[in-house]
């Protein structure tokens, strides 16, 4: 359902992406594992089309998406949640959540069941302000605003980064529910420890280009 | 005490939508718009040629909506003509060129309405006094100020308790997040370009009747309007109404009583908040 | 670099030959001076610094009150008396300002710049008494070591002396330690940080370059011009040419902001001679500069030389 077939992303002027290619099919969980400055966030926010291509495709459902802006491509179905949580600080919880299905004009109260059948823990937080949540529980707002407009894939940026174990497994088992649903997952970690049982696939990457997973360590 | 209040608040309601205006802007586009005292003085140009036409009262109190309307249409093609332009080059360049803009407008006023001053003060005589404590007031002013707090609302309304406030209010969270939410923040930059040029111009045009326009004027507001918005915190509409109520106050008790050093105090209160709080009343945004 | 040297020492002998072409360009070539040296001051933060005043009329003003005071008020008019005099203010008035400011950056400096220069706009014109409000102070008769310059060329060759000395000591201070510390500051401020580098100090070091020697011109532009007014010396739009003439030239060129100074200002006299709206063609120039050619005369003169290489 998505393809990237042999991109070139630069940052102020410096290659950072290297003629990348991977593919994610429906249904199916992806991760980009590579150590730090290996491009994961790059090839993410490229996905999504923050960042611009300098040359090579990217195909959406069978859709050319690569001259596409970011609102563009997500009204195609792609959900994104950033490196760091990003979520509006001054919003409540069910306002980050649902700022996307606001934009999109999706059924709340669907979104609202499905967002707190995979994460009950959110329930009880929604009018809590989302700078005074901790980090898990962010983490957590976080994946669940990138489901919020009923997307077919979501990015999801190093969503089990720096929280603590107990967290973690249920964070990861609420992105392998995703799969049931007919949701792709495309993630990135740093370390494919904590997701080796929830993947289907993993791409290695270092200094932009992809490589066997051998190669990393 | 009463007419010194009713001045403060008067010039407090203009500060406020002039401010109001800069600090939207800011919030949404990063860029602090050096042209907005411009677009002040646009709208009490504008409104002086609307009432022009005719000498009816309604068309009077029509004409800063009018003026408000004009001045955030050309605020939108500033925008998407010149300022989108150099976006990502970095504030200096943004701010250079609605710089630019102030010279290119002092030009068109000059050409436009002539190098004297405007005023018609018709308006306040047809609407007549009122005696608030034995002081007569022109009613006009009271008006001014009533209209500008109910503006003040609807803009509070508008940000808080509406859609397009969400918008706008996660735009100037995060730009990048926003988009990937499906926001095309182009065209939140066009609609903040307009909403702050709109109050602007609509705070120039009540003001027609009470001090008319000059060219001048524009960099004097723009410093106002600055000061404010440094007092209140940048970004911050609170800030912003705070800080108005506060200089304007201010500057009519000074006025009155040490007519010298009136503008020096409000610079001495914008230094004091700085020392004490660096980024203003209400400030949370300083990167 | 040879090359260079010549079109320096062209440029010099030109420069000392002006007076010869008549009043008016010597004039004319004097206010170019004393604003390239201003632009010039103002890159120390703008370019080098990375920080941008809106407000340096503060320092180009304290100069020129400094000297108009000091006539008007105690009949000091021997020059080797008011220039020293006007370092002395412009560098106070730059240390306290300098204090409030620095601890902001990018758009809250700019900010804080406009408004402090404001204050001491509105002082200038509001206590009459002491500045003679709107109509300003009037200068004349001023001696330097005993002898009377009046002279428009006696004047343009004091100032073609300082403007040397300026630009020399001004490469001298960017070249040296504290130059470089200061662009490493402004290309990399966390950087410059973890390296112990306590950058309020060195912030607030050249706000005071900036400040005295755009301080000095003021003084001299009072002395050349013989008149000051608030709105002249320490208007907005006096510190906005300052900004607009470095753009104009490039700020990421030495030479830029003088080159600016000199093209900004016979441009305005002759647009303004010729035309009545010379504001809508500085608003035009400025617009055009920032779209078209961002890195200003200089800045694009020398990326075009590096790219040929």
């Amino acid at each position: 359902m998505l393809k990237l077939d042999k991109i070139n992303v630069n940052i102020a002027k410096i290659p950072v992406l290297r003629n990348l290619s991977m593919e994610v099919d429906e249904a199916e969980i992806v991760c980009i594992v590579g150590p730090n400055g290996a491009g994961k966030t790059t090839t993410i926010r490229s996905i999504m089309g923050i960042l611009p291509v300098i040359s090579g495709k990217i195909v959406f459902e069978g859709k050319d998406v690569t001259s596409m802006k970011a609102h563009e491509r997500f009204r195609l179905g792609i959900g994104y949640a950033p490196e760091d949580r990003r979520l509006y600080p001054d919003f409540t919880v069910i306002d980050n959540i649902l700022f996307p299905a606001r934009i999109l004009g999706v059924d709340e109260e669907e979104v609202k069941r499905r967002v707190f059948r995979i994460f009950p823990e959110l329930k009880d937080q929604t009018h809590r302000l989302a700078m005074t949540l901790s980090g898990g529980q962010q983490k957590m707002v976080a994946v669940a605003r990138a489901l919020a407009a009923n997307p077919k894939l979501v990015l999801l940026d190093e969503p089990l980064e720096g929280l603590a174990p107990v967290v973690r497994s249920r964070l990861a088992s609420g992105i392998s529910e995703l799969k049931d649903e007919g949701i792709s997952v495309l993630m990135a970690e740093s370390n494919a420890t904590h997701i080796k049982d929830i993947v289907d696939r993993i791409y290695g990457i270092k200094r932009g280009e992809i490589v066997e997973m051998e190669a990393l360590t | 005490m009463i007419p010194q209040i009713i001045n403060g608040l008067i010039f407090a309601s203009i500060l406020f939508l002039v401010a109001a205006g800069l600090t939207i802007i800011f919030g949404i586009l990063r860029v602090v718009n050096f042209s907005h005292g411009s677009f002040y003085l646009l709208g009490i140009y504008i409104a002086y040629s609307i009432t022009r036409f005719s000498q009816d009262p309604v068309l009077y109190l029509a004409s800063p909506f009018i003026a408000g309307a004009l001045a955030g249409a050309v605020g939108m093609a500033f925008e998407r003509g010149l300022l989108s332009r150099v976006y990502g080059r970095g504030e200096l360049f943004e701010l250079l060129l609605t710089y630019g803009m102030i010279f290119v407008f002092i030009d068109v006023f000059r050409i436009g309405w002539g190098t004297m001053p405007i005023s018609d003060p018709t308006i306040t005589f047809k609407l007549g006094t009122v005696s608030i404590a034995g002081y007569l007031m022109p009613l006009y002013n009271l008006y001014l100020i009533t209209i500008a707090a109910i503006l003040a609302l609807v803009l509070w309304y508008l940000l808080f308790k509406t859609r397009v406030g969400m918008i706008i209010r996660a735009t100037s969270f995060d730009k990048e997040v926003t988009s990937s939410f499906g926001v095309n923040v182009n065209r939140v930059y066009v609609l903040t370009f307009f909403l702050g040029c709109f109050l602007a111009g609509f705070g120039g045009g009540l003001m027609l009747p009470v001090t008319g326009a000059w060219i001048g004027l524009d960099i004097d507001m723009l410093i106002l309007g600055l000061v404010v918005v440094v007092v209140g915190g940048l970004g911050s509409i609170k800030g912003a109404l705070v800080a108005s109520l506060l200089i304007g106050l201010v500057r009519s008790f000074g006025i009155s009583m040490f007519p010298a050093i009136e503008l020096a105090i409000v610079y001495v209160i914008m230094i004091a908040v700085l020392i004490v709080k660096p980024s203003g009343l209400f400030g949370g945004v300083e990167h | 670099m040879r090359d260079f040297r010549i079109v320096y020492l062209a440029i010099a002998i030109i420069l000392f030959c002006i007076p010869f072409t008549g009043e008016y360009p010597t004039y004319l070539t004097g206010l170019a001076l004393l604003f390239g040296i201003s632009a010039l001051a103002l890159n120390v933060l703008l370019g080098y610094t990375g920080l941008l005043s809106f407000g340096n009329a503060l320092f180009f003003g304290a100069g020129a009150y400094t000297v108009g005071l000091l006539i008007k008020h105690y009949d000091i008019a021997a020059i080797e008396i008011l220039f020293p005099a006007s370092i002395a203010t412009s560098f106070a008035v730059a240390v306290a300002v300098g204090f409030i400011c620095v601890r902001h950056t990018r758009i809250y400096f700019t900010m804080l710049t406009i408004a402090l220069a404001s204050l001491f706009y509105a002082l200038a014109h509001k206590l009459r008494p002491i500045t003679g409000g709107d109509d300003g102070i009037r200068i004349y008769d001023t001696y330097l070591f005993g002898r009377e310059i009046a002279s428009v060329t006696e004047f343009y060759y004091l100032i073609l002396v300082f403007f040397f000395a300026s630009i020399l000591v001004l490469r001298i201070i960017l070249k040296s330690p504290f130059g470089l510390t200061l662009q490493a500051i402004r290309d990399s401020e966390m950087r410059a940080r973890f390296a112990g580098i306590s950058i309020t100090k060195y912030r607030l070091g050249s706000f005071i370059v900036s400040g005295v020697f755009t301080g000095m011109a003021g003084a001299l532009y009072a002395l050349f011009l013989g008149q000051i007014s608030p709105d002249d010396v320490l208007g907005l739009t006096r510190s906005g040419e300052f900004v607009a003439m470095t753009i104009l030239g490039g700020f990421t060129s030495f030479t830029g902001p003088v080159v600016g100074a000199f093209v900004f200002t016979y441009l305005k006299a002759f647009v303004s001679s010729a035309l009545i709206y010379w504001y809508m063609v500085a608003g035009i120039i400025i617009i055009g500069v920032v779209l078209f050619v961002p890195l200003g005369i200089m800045g694009e003169i020398e990326r075009r030389l590096l790219w040929r290489r």
